[in-house]
């Protein structure tokens, strides 16, 4: 007889377990009345605080009516009164269970929350028991990510109205069934060992037992017996400590708008307020500039609210910055100005300013951060991502010290689990148990609250919290706010390891490259914002006004789009549409704030030299998919621009060979063949640069799953694709400056048109694409193999740089199979090397002699029509002597990067401030001083001597002391406060 | 462009993605109008509870019911 597989049906006790708690928890109502007299209204938000509304006025609302629609707001209504048998009662409240997000009002004051993670809130008394309720609904719809499964049946757009009901609870069995949730979770967690858990099953089991479900007895024996045998039983010890702060992620956008973060974050302030009420002991930790201030825009009487409890304690503004920003790709001044806006903020409303950096969710952090850290007054990393995303490796620390780039060291804090927890035992035990660092002294953090769209801390935590400590298996349990946490446990007396470098994710590696139009145009702007504020503050010395206020929204406004589900390109479609307005808002602006006339200047702190690419409507040349003309002549730093004559000789000699087209520009020789790429480039000296494929165009099949836009999967090499050449390569215009050759390359979707560019007495060739993009689910990836052999590959960070490894040796550089990078990636052996500069791009693959720059994916989720369009952008191959510093690669990518502006000013004279760039001149946030903001971006110390004696400042333009002599180590930031009389007298004579 | 296909494009479409779904329109034929559910739409468990919204608002703007054909393309996957 064949064998026969029994499967078990029968229960196990485990089950029955189980299957009584969710008796308990549906025993937890005890009165109820359903209110029958709401209305519905419904519309969608269409700015922060603005509504298109669909129905012209309310209807009624029954229980059983679908309402909510998609991206739909609901404007619910009811005025009832408490029913005479609830009169009397200690507490009553609302009941509406929904999958939305609903702000309440009660008799005209805010007064809760309810949202998938709670479905009752606490009404206050009301005189003759009369309630009238006004509840403002969002749809929730982050689709992945349903943490409480009472809400996932009744998720959708479009839900089925489950009524609304005055309640009160059955004190009894809510007190047991929070008690019997927590040890079911020890039973169920498997953290716990054998023992302990077998103690637990058989006592849950027996005070489960003890009550009667139908009659609703039993219930005070029952805690009383697990307050005997459990609670009370002190055989079973934990080690350890684990500090509990609570805190609720939000994202700014991601599976929703920007405008509808305002309600989330006031729906999250409001429950995490009302919690405080009811429960002292609660501090939260509430994080991001922005938020607070929509919140006290938009809702003032809750900010007043949040106020008082900050003065209290009890409410925690955490995290310095503006937004939670990536921390990758944007610029060390856009990094710099979310502390300055942050902290400014911070401690204009609420009397201080932070000292930790809160950045549970980012995918990873650029080793410029700990300096910018530092500067602006924070002592204190904190981020779960690299110990609980990491793909690879395990990340080895959780409490250590960061060392950035320039040697700047804080203190990090990498809690071992997510950030989203409900604070349950297997939570906490698993967090203690992945703790890597329990020698230190310091205990682990623990974060605990529903997050991304907020939510935050919920009752139901609070009455786990209240229990934790009665748990013996369990670590030490210390309820605590991240501050505190933070300053008590990183003290100097700890030996702490230390963390070299950036802080990099081993995931989310397609989030350098997805939305490409979102990193060209912060790119851009992040330099047009530097040109157009060192412009203003050059006119303010010179007597004009200072557009201080313009400037700050334009600064805002690109600051919020660099939270870390924007920029990086992790949202839907709506996201991005509204991204690309503020963009194009800031372009506008900036370019009113420059004014239209003038002579081209070039803004760049050292004089250009060779082409500087000059944007005019008119002009010859299609760069990158925009209009004007290269100049060359006189360029000096800080000035307007004297053009040299067109030259009209001869300069290029092209000869056809079978290989291709060998291009003699007189500096290179260059052998292209009919697709663009080049199979050889010689020097002068005829040093040979290539070796193998160089800047071919490749595709590769890329699709890794659940999430799309984040990832790149390590195999994406596997399947290539195949491109064909539609048109060879041909000669498109010549001068006696620029030499244009064109070719276009296509799938049966999409067509690349590549323009390549020669250079009159250059070294470089630059690659101008204009693509027309249709495919699905497909990297394109521009690669060079170089003839150079080098261990590692230097790679632009936007201020400084950072080695990366060609080998493949270990897990850790397996891992970095793709890099975050910005304007520039060398590689370089002693005597030369090659660079490739973009102008937008920051994906980079390096292994052996191949850089392979990310150009554009082709993802699906969150948003189907990702990337898909028309693109411009392009590189510069460089073939160099000696290494990346010796041959101005950075200042290159600089000028590559910035075009020439126009302005009427005269020439400043600006000394030469050798491998210190000028990021910033500005006007000081108080009005009264000129900011001058330099960054080191070659690895070197040295000095600056200044004609006067200068404030030192801090990034957040607190003083640090006074000097005529700045003094700078490798890639360090100094920023230095002159009188407007000192700079006009210094920089303009 | 339709009267159908104008409130399928202009009116269903921006609300439907910014929930991260996404319905398209695929032509029509008499009374039956023919939709794609793709994204979010395409694995959600109360899509016909929108796709009962979306017939409502087509009567309710040109007057006349569409019977509604749906397509689901496979999570994670473009044709």
């Amino acid at each position: 007889m064949a064998h026969v597989k029994v499967i078990r049906r029968s229960m196990l006790p485990d089950e029955w377990t189980a299957v009584r708690v969710r008796w308990l928890r549906a025993m937890m109502i005890g009165r109820s009345a359903e209110i029958t007299s709401w209305t519905v209204q419904e519309g969608r938000q269409t700015g922060d605080d603005t509504y298109e509304m669909d129905d012209e006025a309310p209807r009624p609302l029954r229980r059983g009516d679908e309402y909510f629609t998609p991206d739909g707001t609901a404007f619910l209504r009811a005025e009832a009164v408490l029913p005479p048998e609830f009169r009397g009662e200690k507490e009553v409240r609302l009941r509406l269970a929904t999958a939305a997000e609903m702000l309440v009002r009660v008799n005209g004051r805010l007064t809760g929350g309810i949202d998938p993670n709670r479905d009752t809130l606490v009404l206050p008394p009301a005189e003759d028991g009369r309630y009238l309720f006004e509840i403002e609904g969002y749809n929730r719809s982050k689709p992945d990510d349903d943490r409480n499964e009472d809400a996932i049946r009744l998720k959708g757009c479009r839900q089925v109205f489950q009524g609304g009901f005055f309640v009160t609870l059955n004190e009894d069995a809510a007190e047991l069934y929070w008690d019997a949730n927590l040890f079911l979770n020890i039973l169920r967690g498997g953290a716990f060992d054998e023992d302990y858990t077998a103690l637990v099953s058989d006592r849950l089991y027996h005070a489960l037992s003890l009550v009667d479900y139908e009659s609703r007895t039993g219930l005070k024996e029952a805690r009383e017996y697990l307050r005997r045998e459990l609670y009370e039983n002190r055989r079973y010890r934990g080690a350890g400590g684990v500090a509990l702060v609570a805190h609720s992620h939000l994202d700014i956008a991601y599976y929703w708008r920007r405008h509808h973060a305002v309600q989330k974050n006031a729906r999250t302030c409001l429950i995490q307020l009302e919690l405080m009420d009811r429960y002292p002991a609660l501090r939260y930790t509430h994080t991001q500039a922005y938020l607070f201030e929509t919140l006290e825009k938009y809702y003032p009487e809750l900010f007043e609210r949040v106020r008082e409890k900050v003065k209290t304690g009890q409410f925690e503004p955490a995290g310095g910055m503006y937004v939670e920003s990536d921390c990758n790709l944007p610029g060390a001044e856009s990094l710099i100005r979310q502390f300055l806006y942050g902290q400014l903020y911070f401690r204009s409303r609420f009397g201080r300013a932070c000292t930790n950096c809160w950045l549970p969710d980012v995918f990873g952090n650029s080793a410029v951060l700990p300096q910018i850290l530092k500067k602006s007054g924070i002592e204190y990393f904190v981020s779960n991502k690299m110990s609980t995303w990491n793909d690879t490796n395990r990340f080895p620390h959780n409490s250590f010290l960061w060392r950035g780039l320039d040697g700047s060291e804080v203190y990090a804090c990498v809690p071992p689990t997510h950030f989203i927890t409900a604070a349950l035992p297997t939570e906490i035990m698993e967090n203690w148990n992945a703790y890597q660092d329990k020698d230190s002294g310091i205990d682990t953090l623990c974060m605990y609250g529903y997050g991304d769209g907020g939510s935050g801390v919920t009752e139901e935590m609070m009455k786990t919290v209240e229990r934790l400590g009665r748990v013996s298996a369990l670590p030490e349990i210390r309820v605590t706010g991240g501050e505190e946490y933070l300053k008590q446990s990183f003290t100097p007396d700890k030996k702490l390891a230390v963390w070299d470098g950036e802080l990099y994710l081993e995931m989310h590696r397609g989030t350098f490259t997805t939305k490409a139009d979102l990193k060209k145009n912060n790119r851009r702007l992040e330099l047009l914002l530097r040109d157009a504020e060192l412009i203003s503050a050059l006119r303010w010395l010179r007597g004009s006004e200072y557009p201080a206020r313009e400037l700050r929204a334009a600064w805002k406004t690109l600051l919020i789009n660099q939270f870390h589900d924007i920029l990086p390109g992790s949202h839907i479609r709506p996201v991005y549409e509204d991204a690309m307005a503020d963009y194009a808002k800031i372009g506008a602006d900036c370019a009113a704030l420059l004014g239209p006339g003038g002579a081209p200047w070039n803004t760049l702190p050292f004089a250009r030299e060779g082409f500087a690419f000059l944007p005019d409507p008119a002009g010859e040349e299609l760069h990158c998919g925009e209009r004007g003309s290269f100049l060359r002549g006189e360029m000096p730093a800080l000035s307007p621009v004297r053009p040299a004559p067109a030259r009209t000789d001869a300069w290029l000699r092209t000869e056809k060979t079978q290989a291709g087209l060998l291009v003699d520009t007189g500096c290179l020789r260059v052998l292209v063949t009919e697709d663009g790429s080049f199979a050889s480039v010689k020097d002068a000296g005829g040093r040979e640069y290539v070796r193998g494929a160089f800047n071919v165009l490749r595709l590769f099949r890329d699709v890794p799953g659940n999430y799309d836009a984040w990832d790149i999967l390590p195999t994406y090499r596997e399947t290539e694709l195949p491109l064909t050449v539609r048109a060879p390569l041909r000669p498109e215009k010549a001068d006696g400056e620029t030499a244009v050759f064109l070719c276009e390359l296509a799938t049966e979707k999409s067509v690349f048109t590549r323009r390549i560019r020669f250079f009159r007495g250059q070294r470089f060739v630059e690659t101008d694409y204009t693509v027309s993009w249709r495919e699905d689910h497909v990297l394109a990836k521009a690669e060079f193999e170089c003839n150079v052999r080098a261990p590692y590959a230097l790679c632009d960070l936007g201020a400084g740089f950072l080695p990366r490894e060609t080998n493949r040796n270990t897990g850790w550089q397996q891992a970095r199979f793709e890099v975050c990078h910005h304007k520039w990636v060398d590689l370089s052996e002693t005597g030369g090397g090659v660079a490739v500069v973009n102008n937008g791009r920051y994906g980079v693959g390096i292994q052996d002699n191949r850089l392979s720059l990310s150009l554009l994916r082709a993802t699906c989720r969150p948003d189907l029509l990702s990337d898909r369009g028309e693109h411009t952008f392009g590189y510069l191959t460089v073939f160099h002597d000696g290494g990346a510093v010796e041959a101005g690669i950075n200042r290159l990518a600089l000028e590559y990067n910035t075009p020439l502006r126009r302005c009427e000013l005269p020439a400043v004279r600006w000394p030469d401030t050798g491998s210190l760039f000028l990021q910033s001149l500005k006007q000081s946030e108080d009005g009264r001083s000129v900011i001058l903001r330099l960054t080191e971006q070659d690895g070197r110390r040295g000095e600056l001597k200044l004609p006067f004696p200068a404030r030192l400042l801090t990034l957040t333009e607190d003083e640090a002391g006074e000097t005529d002599t700045l003094a700078y180590g490798p890639f360090e930031i100094v920023t230095a406060a002159l009188t407007p009389e000192q700079a006009r007298a210094w920089l303009f004579g | 462009m339709t009267r159908w296909e104008e409130y399928l494009r202009e009116r269903v479409a921006p609300r439907v993605r910014a929930d991260g779904g996404w319905l398209d329109y695929d032509g029509e034929e008499g009374r039956t109008l023919r939709l794609t559910a793709k994204g979010e739409c395409a694995r959600c468990a109360a899509l016909d509870r929108c796709l009962k919204w979306v017939a409502d608002g087509a009567e309710k703007r040109t007057g006349v019911r569409p019977e509604l054909s749906v397509t689901r393309e496979p999570f994670l996957w473009r044709k």
